[in-house]
């Protein structure tokens, strides 16, 4: 790869942005159990539902728990699930896409009937029912929010590599006697990366959110462990007198999800010029 | 006529089609469900109880015998439109879909109803004023859109239009006793629908500028401008038609997630539909409810897509179906 993307990306104002607010979540992140100011635990009955102030600039929940600090900690909920589970979809995805394109035929019907199977089931019943009945663990969730999401990626994939596999360089590849394994992965698949990437930065995004929507359902990471989903259920109840424990936690999904998207249109601009403002 | 036939052979197919996946789905579901450590016996019971008991209760249910038995029962009587009873409360399962299925599709319907006659236009203006502050405005709105969480949108709108403004209901399809009453359940719908409509809304609004941008681009467009037809005529009549066509395929496609949102839609706003029938069946694991829950969703989303398939036809005269 060369510099090239990167220039152009660092030229996009929006793409920069995208890659600022994803970089702040992420550091948040990592560095959760240095610069959150209090434990994500610590409850204080004489604190309960205080509205933001110097001492807590997100105010405090019902058991009088810091929510600036609990926000800080549930990123870390967010990022482990979204990019487990979208390393999952893009491995699965990608694997089963790019055969479906090489080698065609009755190969590549079944699986992407397979994908149209997967993509009638309305994601969030699949992921509701799998998670209900084997129980709300992070690796389960991850496990289950791929099993809905590999499909999008094998038909994006799929697509890319069928066009790559009409070029020249890949009949020049077979005729060179080049093997199955090596056409599809230094020919097809190589080629085919930008489009992963951006996909992934994408998926990543779509990830949080769809975990946001499962722990709103309960089913997510189990308290007192805080995810950005089930803060916004607990301050569901107190929302008339302390709407701050609901708002926030909902904020930091938009933004890191926001980031997501935004960082995911700029890389696909970056990498590919011909598409530059066409989506 | 030809096309006619083409047609109509086309529909038999998809249809023969459309039946193998439905199979496809409640296999998918059946093993899931069966695959799951636990059963309904202990949320039937509750507490305490004996290995005799659960054995018992797993005999009545029909759940001792072979798997294999179990899901050809299950599909049998499915194919001739009997989806089961609920092991909680004994009530056949196609009667409580028919009950809840009523508030799901005027809620849904409504939403696509609004993110249709909101994106459209707006799509539209991003795309002929192309580069301008209407573009910039129109792609924000559209990001911003894709990026909440829908439940959260619907608890920040009970939040400003309930709770501070108290002008709109929060919860409910209608005020006790006034089930009747139109105007009731249209201040009711607002909230849930506007919560649903504004993710639909930012997508079809995106892909409408991008589907539009590409159709402004072909020579037919050229040629219409060059005769010297107005800029009205052009985008309006000849290039937003052809542009709609791939629109149609996304609101096909974005119908699961469509239905998949109703499920969060409908638990914030305590909206009696399908979906918060599904998550009580999962919890309580009331299988064939969940069975028949996502039997019906996946029927409606495959024969969605069959229609969007067959309009096509008649949007656009260049797709013949042979």
């Amino acid at each position: 790869m060369s510099w090239g993307p990167l220039k152009r990306l660092a030229r996009q104002r929006r793409g920069l942005i995208g890659a600022a607010a994803v970089l702040l979540v992420m550091v948040t992140g990592v560095l959760a159990p240095l610069i959150a100011p209090e434990s994500y635990s610590a409850q204080s009955l004489l604190q309960r539902l205080q509205a933001p102030s110097a001492a807590h600039w997100l105010g405090t929940d019902g058991f009088g728990r810091d929510v600036l600090s609990r926000v800080i900690w549930g990123s870390r909920v967010s990022l482990q699930i979204g990019f487990v589970a979208t390393a999952l979809a893009l491995v699965v995805g990608t694997a089963l896409g790019s055969s479906a394109a090489y080698w065609g035929g009755a190969i590549d019907n079944a699986l992407m009937r397979m994908a149209d199977v997967f993509m009638s089931i309305p994601a969030l019943f699949l992921i509701l029912i799998v998670v209900a009945l084997f129980g709300a663990s992070l690796l389960n969730t991850a496990l289950v929010i791929s099993l809905v999401t590999w499909a999008q990626v094998a038909r994006i994939v799929r697509g890319e590599c069928l066009s790559l596999r009409a070029r020249e360089f890949v009949d020049a590849a077979h005729a060179l006697g080049a093997g199955h394994l090596r056409i599809l992965g230094r020919h097809l698949l190589l080629n085919a990366l930008p489009v992963i990437i951006v996909q992934g930065t994408v998926l990543l995004g779509q990830t949080i959110l769809i975990e946001s929507g499962l722990s709103y359902l309960g089913l997510g990471a189990q308290p007192p462990l805080p995810s950005w989903g089930n803060m916004v259920v607990e301050g569901r109840q107190f929302l008339a007198s302390a709407w701050w424990i609901a708002a926030f936690p909902g904020l930091a999904i938009f933004l890191a999800v926001l980031g997501f998207n935004l960082f995911g249109d700029g890389l696909r601009d970056a990498l590919d010029p011909a598409l530059r403002g066409s989506s | 006529m030809g096309v006619d036939e083409g047609l109509r052979g086309y529909v038999a197919r998809r249809l023969g089609f459309a039946v193998l996946m439905l199979i496809g789905v409640s296999l998918i579901l059946f093993t899931i469900m069966r695959l799951a450590p636990g059963g309904p016996e202990a949320v039937l019971i509750g507490g305490e109880f004996s290995p005799a008991a659960a054995a018992q209760i797993r005999a009545r249910l029909g759940l001792d015998r072979p798997l294999a038995a179990q899901y050809l029962t299950w599909a049998g009587a499915a194919a001739r439109g009997d989806l089961g009873r609920s092991f909680k409360t004994g009530e056949p399962v196609a009667a409580l879909i028919r009950d809840r299925i009523g508030p799901t599709l005027q809620l849904t319907g409504g939403a696509l109803a609004l993110a249709l006659t909101v994106a459209i236009p707006l799509g539209v203006l991003a795309a002929v004023r192309r580069g301008t502050v209407w573009d910039t405005l129109g792609s924000t709105v559209s990001l911003v859109g894709v990026s909440f969480p829908s439940f959260w949108l619907g608890i920040m709108l009970i939040l400003l239009f309930s709770e501070v403004f108290r002008i709109l209901p929060p919860s409910g399809l209608s005020e006790y006793g006034h089930e009747a009453d139109p105007l009731s359940r249209l201040r009711h719908a607002i909230l849930p629908t506007v919560t649903l409509g504004a993710i639909q809304m930012a997508a079809l609004m995106r892909f409408t500028r991008s589907s539009l941008l590409e159709t402004l681009r072909q020579d037919y467009v050229r040629t219409a401008r060059a005769k010297g037809l107005a800029s009205g005529v052009v985008i309006w009549r000849h290039a937003l038609r052809n542009a709609l066509i791939p629109v149609v395929t996304v609101v096909g496609l974005s119908l699961p997630t469509l239905v998949g949102g109703a499920v969060l839609t409908e638990t914030v706003f305590a909206w009696p539909g399908i979906g918060r029938l599904a998550v009580g069946a999962v919890f309580e694991r009331d299988y064939p409810v969940i069975m028949g829950v996502n039997l019906i969703v996946a029927a409606m989303v495959i024969g969605a897509n069959l229609v969007t398939d067959v309009a096509y036809c008649f949007i656009d005269p260049r797709i013949s179906y042979k």
